[in-house]
């Protein structure tokens, strides 16, 4: 009956939320453990949820998918707790999406509705495609003042002091430039994409 | 770069977003394209004791109305920078003040004697100018520091408070571009703002 599935369905997207919130809170408290967790649950939902919408154009699944990822943690500054974490995640992938429909699609446009944020966190995939553009490379494109402190910090895992010591950056440079580097990696997927 | 690669980059050394930026860049940008404004405008400032200052006696009305109304547009503005949330009922505390204020300045407008005052429009248009761009460049620059999920609502409620924030100057130095009726110009100079920010939201708030 329409009436349960409802129900069953409104269950399920408050146990995600709970769970992707717990993981998400522990993530701004630092614990990295718990960010990584929070991203790869998140990309289970969104790899999903894109390949059905974007039965037509399966190669640019994974690409829009990075995309989404790296706006969400772009845009982390706008969450406000009191607000449901899926229905923020929801509004930024249907953002995505409808952004590249409008870039991409040949025929009429992609209409998604505002409030679905059950739909894209009913099903979980997580088989990762391959895909067509790379992040390493469009990394290498960024100006050393990005491209390093992201390096440093970010792939090989060194601290900020010792970042700014190797590449001579000051702290304050080196965690502005991961800031920036990964807005400007974003802008850089979305110009490829 | 697979996906599980990217997602261990972004996870080394987890942190919190800085919420007071998004404070910051809000009160920053903001006040700079006041001053801006202000900057542009000087040479218009009504001289002590001038009529200009006392022709509206309703001064502190005006003044209680044009602040609710930026303090409205602001809220609505800062909700629409951020991905999901209602906006409808910070959108009617908006709404509902400004059509009352149109139906007050058309009442006015349909008494007034003698129709509109004589003015230059080139003068008239290069003062709207001077006033409402900067303020409307700062608005949108700071909502591009938010992440905007719909960007004709964001630029109308950009536009909007431009507008908003620009009658309040009007207001508060008693600045009269010589448009009346008052209020009927209030309403148009929030609404109108908020129109062409409709228009330029999709293309200049993109992230």
């Amino acid at each position: 009956m329409k009436g349960d599935r409802q129900l069953e369905r409104s269950a399920m997207l408050a146990g995600v939320e709970m769970s992707l919130g717990r993981r998400f809170e522990a993530a701004q408290a630092g614990d990295a453990v718990a960010y990584r967790d929070f991203l790869d649950e998140l990309s289970g939902h969104l790899r999903a949820f894109l390949r059905r919408r974007l039965a037509q154009a399966p190669d640019d699944v994974e690409d829009i998918l990075q995309e989404t990822l790296l706006a969400i943690h772009n845009s982390r500054h706008t969450y406000r707790s009191d607000q449901p974490l899926t229905a923020w995640v929801y509004a930024i992938a249907r953002y995505k999406l409808m952004d590249f429909y409008r870039h991409h699609a040949r025929r009429g446009a992609l209409n998604l509705p505002l409030e679905a944020a059950d739909e894209l966190f009913a099903r979980s995939d997580t088989e990762p495609m391959q895909a067509r553009h790379d992040i390493g490379q469009l990394l290498e494109e960024l100006p050393d003042r990005h491209r390093l402190p992201i390096v440093h910090v970010k792939l090989r895992g060194l601290s900020v002091a010792e970042t700014a010591r190797l590449t001579g950056m000051s702290e304050s440079a080196v965690k502005v430039g991961v800031h920036r580097g990964l807005k400007a990696l974003a802008l850089k997927i979305r110009s490829a994409t | 770069m697979e996906t599980r690669d990217l997602i261990l980059l972004l996870s080394r050394r987890a942190h919190a977003a800085d919420r007071r930026y998004v404070r910051w860049r809000w009160a920053a940008g903001l006040a700079l394209g006041l001053l801006a404004s202000l900057a542009l405008l000087w040479p218009q400032m009504p001289a002590e004791g001038s009529a200009v200052a006392t022709v509206r006696t309703a001064y502190w009305l005006d003044l209680a109305v044009a602040t609710a109304l930026g303090m409205a547009a602001l809220v609505l503005a800062v909700r629409l920078g951020r991905p999901a949330g209602s906006v409808r009922a910070r959108g009617l505390v908006l709404a509902l003040p400004l059509c009352g204020l149109a139906l007050m300045g058309a009442l006015e407008w349909w008494r007034m004697p003698g129709g509109l005052p004589e003015t230059a429009w080139h003068t008239f248009m290069a003062d709207v100018l001077r006033l409402y761009v900067p303020i409307f460049a700062a608005a949108f620059w700071c909502m591009r520091g938010q992440a905007p999920t719909r960007l004709a609502l964001a630029g109308a409620a950009a536009g909007a408070l431009a507008g908003a924030l620009a009658t309040l100057l009007c207001t508060v130095f008693s600045l009269d571009l010589a448009m009346s009726p008052w209020r009927l110009w209030h309403v148009l100079g929030v609404a109108v703002p908020a129109l062409v920010g409709t228009l330029l939201g999709p293309v200049l708030l993109r992230w």
